[in-house]
């Protein structure tokens, strides 16, 4: 199991909450993030941060904790589980897609 | 109810247009999210945990048919299908995109409404009794004072910069049915000798990680004069308050810190000096505003309802609903018909843009178009002719909202927790509905009678639990959700700050814990004694023993 840091933010234009990844980009699925397992890379993913607030493509950018097992990462915060999967309760005439920190964040 | 003039519908128009110009500045890197934040603050537009959430006012929880359905369209056209009405009487919607939003306010604009003032550190939408200008027991509708402390708070540049937020209540009935005494200021209507109309004036209430009682610092306070006095209180609340520090900047923590009494004279003091005639409240605006709430035209009914009796013989489900759902009206032959929002395992205050709807089609046939929010979360039918109930419990449970549980412990109020709210430390709409379901058979609930349930996510108690029967409070401890319970809260006129009962519970025990405070008050009730009362009664001790003490 790999621990380290993941960066996230949320979209400017529409607000969903999104992660970096290794290639730049911002993808809504955390389990497609970037993770940076030393504190030198956490501090290159913060200031890339920065940069893309700064091209305001995203607002509000953070690093949360988290860990990868295969190919699923979770996050370490009941909070930041939530935020990555969505509210864990069925909304009115929604459906949830599965998530799989999702189903951590359920049974925690 | 109030129709905008010509300034008003301007003012607000304006406004959108000038957010629209905003928007796309933000959106094109012109203005930096340091600079627009507040700007879209004070349009209502929060970030939120998973996107922007948009806080629409609904002043004192009353709107029309016409703006309930287009609450019902801007839930279809910009969000995901339903909205959520809030503890404070407004609507908030989850999943708004930021460049929909100019859009969405002028759709709002075109029916009245608007999103000014739902947030930042002003004066917030001024919250009433939801039965007000129809409840038995009202001595005036207290409507025409909220829409003038509207107008009068309205951007007004005192006020737009305050040490903290302010919440103002009104109500014109005894029952405090608008929790007066846990806002910053709470205003309760008096009648003196003479029959006129003054204020007794309540400050320094509120819940959140610092709950007050608020306290009268004016038994009766000639309406004429209240403009001129509440800037007073402004005043010294902006000049006093405290700015240094957000958790002490309330109003409460300034009237704890000086002491009542020397709040008081400061205030006293002010409004002395303050030149009069230009604070005055203008009894002609003021009647200006109370003719838009003029009462309808009733019809002279019976008190004798032989079909509604057959009816309810008939039906033991529809006769149990009028027991609980249906207000006493202050005209014969009508009621006051209070929707639940609140089915069993459902999410408190959601409502699909289908049931918002179904609800604006039964106002517009049965109410006079007239509808009401309530701060637990539910819907009102203010006009109802008792000979039109059947119909519209029909219709209403047809829809999922037949539920008969006001005021009963399946009439949760829950916050959004975790599952929505940025700021929250655990999740409260999964307590609330796992708590819903364990007392979902509704002989049961009426047979444990008025019990409130109150949920809230974090400290800063939107749920209301400090002023729960039974008050829950979700936090987080080692990566993991648990919830502290508090007993004997009240939010009426005998108000009350609920006490913590012991060691908190994990989401699985949350409701098996209410099961048994609710066991051990059936096991020792007195006759007709409710909930409240008996806790008030005996205490904590015996809830203590029934859920801690080793088996």
């Amino acid at each position: 199991m790999d621990h380290g840091h993941v960066l996230t933010a949320n979209r400017l234009s529409d607000g969903i909450v999104v992660f970096l990844t290794a290639t730049s980009a911002w993808s809504e699925q955390i389990d497609e993030a970037v993770l940076a397992r030393e504190p030198l890379a956490a501090a290159a993913l913060e200031k890339r941060g920065v940069e893309f607030e700064e091209t305001n493509l995203v607002t509000g950018a953070y690093l949360i904790e988290a860990e990868r097992q295969g190919a699923a990462i979770t996050p370490t915060r009941v909070r930041e589980r939530i935020r990555a999967c969505g509210p864990t309760v069925a909304y009115l005439g929604v459906h949830t897609p599965p998530c799989h920190a999702q189903a951590t964040a359920v049974a925690a | 109810m109030y129709r905008y003039d010509e300034f008003d519908q301007t003012f607000v128009d304006q406004r959108v247009e000038q957010f629209r110009s905003q928007t796309s500045r933000r959106l094109s890197g012109e203005l930096t999210e340091e600079e627009f934040k507040p700007i879209r603050l004070m349009n209502g537009l929060y970030l939120q945990l998973h996107g922007y959430m948009l806080r629409v006012a609904i002043p004192y929880g009353t709107l029309n048919a016409l703006q309930m359905r287009t609450l019902a369209d801007i839930s279809e056209t910009y969000d995901k299908g339903y909205g959520h009405f809030t503890t404070r009487q407004n609507i908030q919607y989850n999943w708004p995109k930021l460049e929909d939003t100019p859009d969405i306010l002028a759709d709002l604009a075109s029916v009245e409404m608007h999103a000014i003032q739902t947030s930042g550190n002003c004066i917030r939408n001024v919250t009433a009794d939801h039965w007000a200008g129809v409840a038995a027991d009202e001595l005036a509708d207290p409507r025409p004072v909220a829409e003038l402390i509207r107008q009068w708070s309205s951007l007004h540049p005192e006020f737009s910069f305050l040490p903290r937020k302010f919440k103002v209540a009104v109500t014109g009935a005894p029952a405090d049915r608008a929790a007066v005494k846990f806002h910053d200021i709470g205003l309760r209507m008096h009648l003196n000798d003479a029959g006129e109309r003054g204020w007794e004036v309540i400050v320094g209430g509120g819940q959140g990680r610092t709950p007050m009682v608020g306290v009268t610092v004016r038994e009766f306070l000639p309406e004429e004069e209240l403009l001129g006095y509440l800037e007073a209180i402004m005043r010294v609340y902006n000049l006093f308050g405290r700015r240094d520090n957000k958790y002490k900047a309330r109003i409460k923590i300034l009237i704890h810190e000086t002491g009542a009494e020397e709040f008081s004279r400061l205030v006293e003091e002010e409004y002395a000096r303050a030149p009069r005639p230009s604070v005055e409240v203008e009894r002609k605006e003021l009647d200006r505003i109370s003719a838009y709430f003029a009462p309808p035209q009733y019809e002279t009914l019976s008190a004798l309802q032989p079909d509604l009796e057959g009816r309810k013989l008939e039906n033991p489900e529809f006769a149990r609903w009028v027991r609980t759902n249906v207000g006493a009206h202050r005209v014969t032959g009508y009621g006051i018909v209070n929707i639940s929002l609140k089915p069993a395992g459902g999410i408190p205050g959601d409502a699909t843009a289908e049931q918002m709807r179904t609800v604006a089609d039964l106002a517009e046939r049965f109410s006079h178009s007239e509808i009401r929010v309530s701060h637990h979360q539910n819907l009102v039918l203010p006009d109802v002719k008792l000979s039109d109930l059947h119909e519209i419990w029909t219709v209403l449970s047809a829809d999922g909202m037949g539920e008969a549980n006001i005021g009963l412990l399946g009439d949760i109020i829950a916050c959004p927790g975790l599952d929505y709210c940025a700021l929250a430390t655990a999740r409260s709409i999964p307590i609330a509905q796992s708590i819903s379901r364990q007392f979902s058979d509704p002989s049961r609930l009426e047979d444990i009678g008025p019990l409130r349930v109150n949920i809230s996510g974090c400290i800063n108690a939107c749920g209301h639990h400090h002023v729960g029967h039974i008050g829950i409070l979700g936090l987080e401890k080692k990566g993991k959700e648990f919830y502290q319970v508090t007993l004997g809260g009240h939010s009426g006129t005998d108000a009350s700050i609920g006490g913590v009962l012991g060691k908190g519970f994990s989401e699985d025990e949350i409701a098996g814990a209410i099961e048994t405070i609710v066991d051990t008050y059936l096991g020792i009730r007195g006759d007709s004694e409710s909930f409240l009362e008996c806790i008030r009664r005996v205490g904590t001790p015996p809830f203590k023993e029934a859920l801690y003490a080793p088996a």
